[in-house]
């Protein structure tokens, strides 16, 4: 997306405050797929990654005249999505407890494997547990900080690093289990 | 500073996104935003044109002639040649309309599909009356009654088209808008 362009989309984003279907239709064939990927990511499961999507988008267009231009047009629409996305695990009970000690996993394994292959990271992602995939989802994917993780998910800034930690030792694992 | 693993997603950020939203998911998304709206101004232009129609018919039902003044008019000998020529001006006239009206059809199916029901009874009431005259003694009266028929389906279509257009014209101003 592009982050350092934050007018890139004023043209279409004016139209889409009228109201304009094709306005609209063309900001959907730019973020259809990386939102919906990124609610795949948040909530693994293709009816509700669905949902959310449909009514990121329609939130997104009837509020449009909320949206001021201080960001891009998509990162303000993640941020619709990961709201949304996070309601949904909440109905699901996502719950991510404290831990203190940050440090207590390590990235001891880290240089380990000399190949990554992209298709096994994705579908050892997809394997987290919810919280563990959560925030790495919204650290090292979608580059929120661990203090903005915090705030959305209402947790420490240091649970936020050792669910990332953990989740990152998860993947390593399961990497490793791959043979890769 | 970045781990191995933290750098390769960074690098291959893209390839993450492999799962392809469904087609469909848009036009569920469009009838939220503008399909409530487009159904509304659809109902509003039907109910303007049934109102209009119903006026047609009234104006039409007043103004009719009376079997008397078709008497006075015509006399059975000329009524034929006469009453011929009118009956081939008035099909061709509405032929011509007709296809002016088909050719909105593919921009707006569902009012062109509501006027053509009206034609067609008006058609068909038409055909009944043509078969009528074929046996009735009392030819010239028939004769009058379809006419009035074929100058009714011209009123209605020249309304129609003039409703279609209006709403053609209108959706074409939008587009040029934006």
């Amino acid at each position: 997306m592009a982050t350092n362009h934050i007018d890139i989309h004023k043209p279409l984003v004016d139209r889409c405050r009228k109201g304009d279907s094709k306005a609209q239709f063309a900001l959907y064939g730019m973020y259809s797929k990386p939102m919906y990927n990124l609610c795949m990511r948040m909530v693994n499961h293709v009816g509700e990654a669905e949902d959310i999507l449909q009514e990121s988008f329609i939130d997104a267009f009837k509020n449009i005249e909320a949206y001021r231009g201080d960001a891009t047009f998509g990162a303000w629409l993640k941020r619709i999505v990961v709201n949304k996305s996070l309601n949904y695990l909440k109905k699901r009970k996502l719950q991510i407890t404290d831990v203190d000690n940050a440090a207590d996993v390590t990235d001891t394994k880290e240089e380990e494997h000399t190949e990554l292959d992209i298709q096994q990271v994705q579908k050892a992602i997809q394997q987290l547990p919810d919280g563990y995939r959560v925030v790495l989802t919204l650290y090292l994917i979608e580059d929120y900080s661990h203090g903005e993780i915090a705030k959305m998910l209402n947790i420490s800034e240091s649970t936020s690093k050792s669910q990332y930690n953990r989740a990152k030792a998860k993947i390593r694992e399961q990497l490793s289990k791959q043979g890769v | 500073m970045k781990d191995k693993l933290e750098q390769y997603v960074a690098d291959n950020r893209d390839e993450l996104d492999v799962f392809e939203p469904r087609n469909g998911l848009w036009d569920n998304i469009h009838d939220k935003l503008h399909g409530e709206r487009k159904v509304k101004r659809i109902k509003f232009m039907l109910a303007a044109a049934s109102v209009l129609l119903a006026v047609t018919l009234c104006t039409w039902w007043i103004n009719k002639p009376n079997e008397s003044d078709v008497v006075v008019k015509t006399t059975p000998d000329t009524v034929q040649p006469i009453v011929k020529s009118p009956e081939v001006y008035y099909a061709n006239v509405i032929a011509t309309r007709r296809n002016e009206l088909l050719s909105y059809c593919s921009s707006q199916p569902v009012l062109c599909s509501e006027f053509k029901k009206d034609l067609d009874s008006l058609d068909i009431k038409y055909n009944r009356l043509k078969e009528l005259y074929q046996t009735s003694v009392n030819k010239d009266v028939i004769l009058q009654a379809m006419i009035n028929n074929m100058q009714m389906q011209l009123q209605v279509l020249s309304q129609q088209l003039y409703i279609i257009q209006n709403v053609q014209s209108n959706e074409n101003k939008k587009q040029v808008a934006i």
